[in-house]
């Protein structure tokens, strides 16, 4: 290889280089990450439900199933930390809190959880962005934040 | 010309097969290319019903899916596979396998192709389980992938006979390209052979009542990203073998080259759980060293950038380019008379987005506002809808020209295809980035709920977006109904030339090659490092899949009650 070529090469593997440390560093130093991977004591509900923890936190258990999520419409804090949970009653769902990087599958057989704090008041949507069969357009739910 | 060029006669039944292999994908890109058109329409709101002529749109967009990003891709690898080991080893394919391979190909094809076309396997080209497909549609989908390993099988022999008789020579470029290509495929496509025949079969037969989720997902994705490169690297050897010729120049680093089809063949397979961040049960830090992996794979991705644009800059160049970019203007980008220089420059001209899209997607967290939603569609029709989509067209009127031995007819109109494409790409996919970024989902009839006015769930601030794809949609189906055109009118004209006789430009190194003793020159060594790669990124993953409390019955699309259970109650 010529020296061109080496040159290129090395600041094309360094930009990369430098990119995943960025990556790295917002996910450690702001807490931007991926959904964890919860233990497998954690087993799939069927049931959706708000619950809110005596610290105010709030806990928010989202069933998806053809082809609505369950709760539908749910009320949230603003600038609280709402901890959701995600399970799948039938099929592979997707769960898009719209504005947020809760952005979820929702598989048979596992848990998946994501925090979110919103901090504008506002109805935010719930999308589905899986296909999941015939109505998958219309499955959709609202999280409204006060 | 013709006479003294160096061409390569295939055998009548070679030619017979090849022309098969071509034609028979282009025309099922028919019905593929229509649907793609047709989704823009209803993701505008444009048409609002769950189908139009017959067609659902979730079955339309199977089979734009299966059609367009599997059959297509694979016949044409197949093909272009077939003419590279003829041309380059300059010996006759082994007749027997060669029917064998295209025959299973073919009937696996049409197999797959009746219960889509009857609506029985509306589950999408990643046909995620537990919604199930029809077994036909599994069925097919096999024989096609084992036909296109028989190809592969049946190149070996060829190419240790000529290693024999060539001592001291490396292979040539493009034959170690694709060779690269179909061992990555066939690595690739064994964990889909495994999910295919031992949980997906089984299970739509009734045989097993339920499967595993995360498994078969996680096998899915293990074949997934691999995919892509098997769609790619036909393109690379294309970009690197006969662009630099045909533009009028030579390859800037053969060395270079060969070591960039290395290390697609070590990085393009670990790297499959970059499309499973956003799924639980597996543990951040695997996600993380995918996420590493699939940064890896794209340093052989630049290093192609670098040196097909060295080499188009030495055309430029040699053709009397001045200045520091004063090459761009000098290429033949409109030289009729060798279309695959517009299809390949058109090509790169998309996949720079395509490429840096990509890095988007691969990026861990990143990928959190992007998931899934349209953004991911805008990036891969930059890619496989770019510079694979555009080379296999070209190259696929090209091949057919030359066993027909007849001349491409309209050639005005045949470079025109590629430049129309890219211009409507540029309006398709930045709208469907755009409108991914704005939260749109992807593989969504948009129409019937957030582009319906009249719905509760309309969402207005998606309505720019979704026009814009779909104005750039109709500028795509028309360059693809031109290029049809000059399809027709090329296989409507007398033949001119015997038919059969291969033929492709081929670019010498400006650096010098590689010498069969250097690495870059063997396989099998970076072969091994690939599989002991696949084994430590795979080994944790698979077994936190396997820890799957619960498995699935299957389920039809339609209807949310378990198929089992309907079966019972009849």
């Amino acid at each position: 290889m010529d020296r061109v070529e080496r040159i290129t090469l090395m600041i094309a593997s360094g930009l990369l280089g430098l990119f995943f440390l960025a990556l790295l560093a917002a996910a450690k130093l702001q807490g931007i990450n991926v959904p964890p991977c919860l233990p497998p004591s954690v087993k799939p509900f069927s049931q959706g439900r708000l619950d809110t923890l005596p610290d105010g936190r709030r806990q928010l258990f989202f069933v998806a199933r053809m082809w609505r999520f369950e709760p539908e419409i749910v009320e949230v804090p603003v600038n609280k930390p709402v901890d959701i949970f995600l399970s799948a009653a039938d099929v592979t769902h997707g769960f898009y809190l719209s504005w947020t990087n809760a952005n979820l599958m929702a598989i048979p057989g596992a848990v998946n959880a994501y925090t979110v704090k919103l901090e504008k008041p506002g109805v935010y949507p719930i999308i589905c962005h899986e296909y999941c069969g015939s109505a998958h357009q219309n499955m959709v739910a609202y999280l409204i934040a006060k | 010309m013709t006479s003294t060029r160096e061409t390569f006669r295939v055998s009548p039944l070679s030619r017979t097969l090849m022309i098969i292999e071509v034609a028979l994908p282009i025309a099922l890109l028919l019905l593929g290319v229509y649907h793609g058109f047709m989704q823009t329409l209803y993701r505008a709101g444009i048409i609002q019903s769950s189908s139009f002529a017959g067609l659902n749109y979730y079955q339309g967009l199977t089979l734009h899916g299966v059609i367009n990003a599997v059959v297509l891709t694979t016949f044409f690898g197949v093909a272009f596979g077939n003419a590279v080991m003829q041309y380059y080893l300059r010996r006759p394919l082994i007749g027997w396998v060669h029917a064998t391979s295209t025959g299973m190909m073919v009937i696996g094809t049409l197999t797959a192709a009746v219960p889509m076309l009857l609506g029985l396997a509306d589950v999408l080209y990643t046909f995620y389980p537990p919604l199930r497909a029809h077994p036909a549609f599994y069925i097919g989908a096999t024989l096609l992938v084992v036909g296109s390993w028989m190809a592969f099988w049946g190149w070996l022999p060829l190419v240790r006979e000529w290693m024999r008789e060539n001592p001291g020579q490396p292979l040539p470029l493009a034959v170690t390209g694709m060779l690269v290509t179909f061992i990555i495929w066939f690595l690739c496509t064994i964990p889909l052979a495994i999910e295919v025949l031992f949980m997906l079969i089984p299970w739509s037969m009734g045989w097993v009542e339920t499967i595993n989720i995360p498994m078969a997902r996680t096998l899915f994705w293990f074949f997934g990203h691999p995919l892509v490169y098997f769609w790619l690297l036909p393109a690379y050897v294309i970009y690197y073998t006969i662009l630099p010729k045909e533009a009028g120049g030579k390859l800037y680093s053969a060395y270079a080259a060969r070591l960039a089809f290395l290390l697609f063949l070590v990085f393009s397979i670990p790297v499959g759980l970059h499309h499973q961040y956003t799924e639980p049960g597996f543990e951040r830090f695997w996600k993380g060293v995918h996420a590493l992996l699939t940064f890896a794979v794209a340093i052989p991705s630049f290093m192609t950038a670098f040196t097909v644009a060295a080499s188009l800059e030495y055309a430029g160049v040699e053709r009397g380019a001045k200045g520091l970019f004063g090459w761009m203007a000098k290429l033949p980008w409109f030289d009729a008379n060798r279309p695959i220089v517009a299809y390949s420059l058109a090509g790169l001209l998309i996949f720079i987005m395509g490429g840096l899209t990509g890095i988007v997607n691969a990026s861990y967290n990143l990928n959190q506002t992007i998931h899934n939603t349209g953004f991911i569609s805008g990036h891969f029709h930059m890619t496989v809808g770019g510079p694979v989509f555009l080379i296999i067209l070209g190259m696929s009127l090209e091949l057919f020209s030359q066993l027909t031995g007849k001349p491409i007819q309209g050639r005005g109109w045949n470079i025109a295809v590629p430049y129309l494409w890219a211009l409507g790409l540029y309006l398709f996919s930045p709208a469907m980035m755009i409108g991914g970024l704005l939260g749109q989902p992807r593989r969504t009839n948009m129409g019937l709920s957030y582009l319906d006015p009249s719905s509760p769930h309309f969402r207005l601030d998606w309505v720019v977006t979704s026009y814009l794809a779909a104005i750039g949609g109709a500028v795509m189906l028309l360059a693809f109904l031109i290029y049809v055109g000059v399809w027709i009118a090329t296989a409507a004209a007398p033949a001119r030339e015997p038919a059969g006789e291969l033929y492709f430009a081929t670019a010498e190194s400006l650096h010098p090659d590689v010498t069969t003793t250097s690495l870059v020159a063997k396989l099998r060594p970076w072969l091994v490092i690939a599989i002991i790669l696949i084994i430590i990124s795979y080994w944790a993953p698979i077994q936190q899949a396997l820890r799957t409390s619960e498995s699935a019955p299957p389920y039809s699309p339609d209807n949310p009650v378990p198929l089992v259970r309907i079966q019972n109650e009849k």
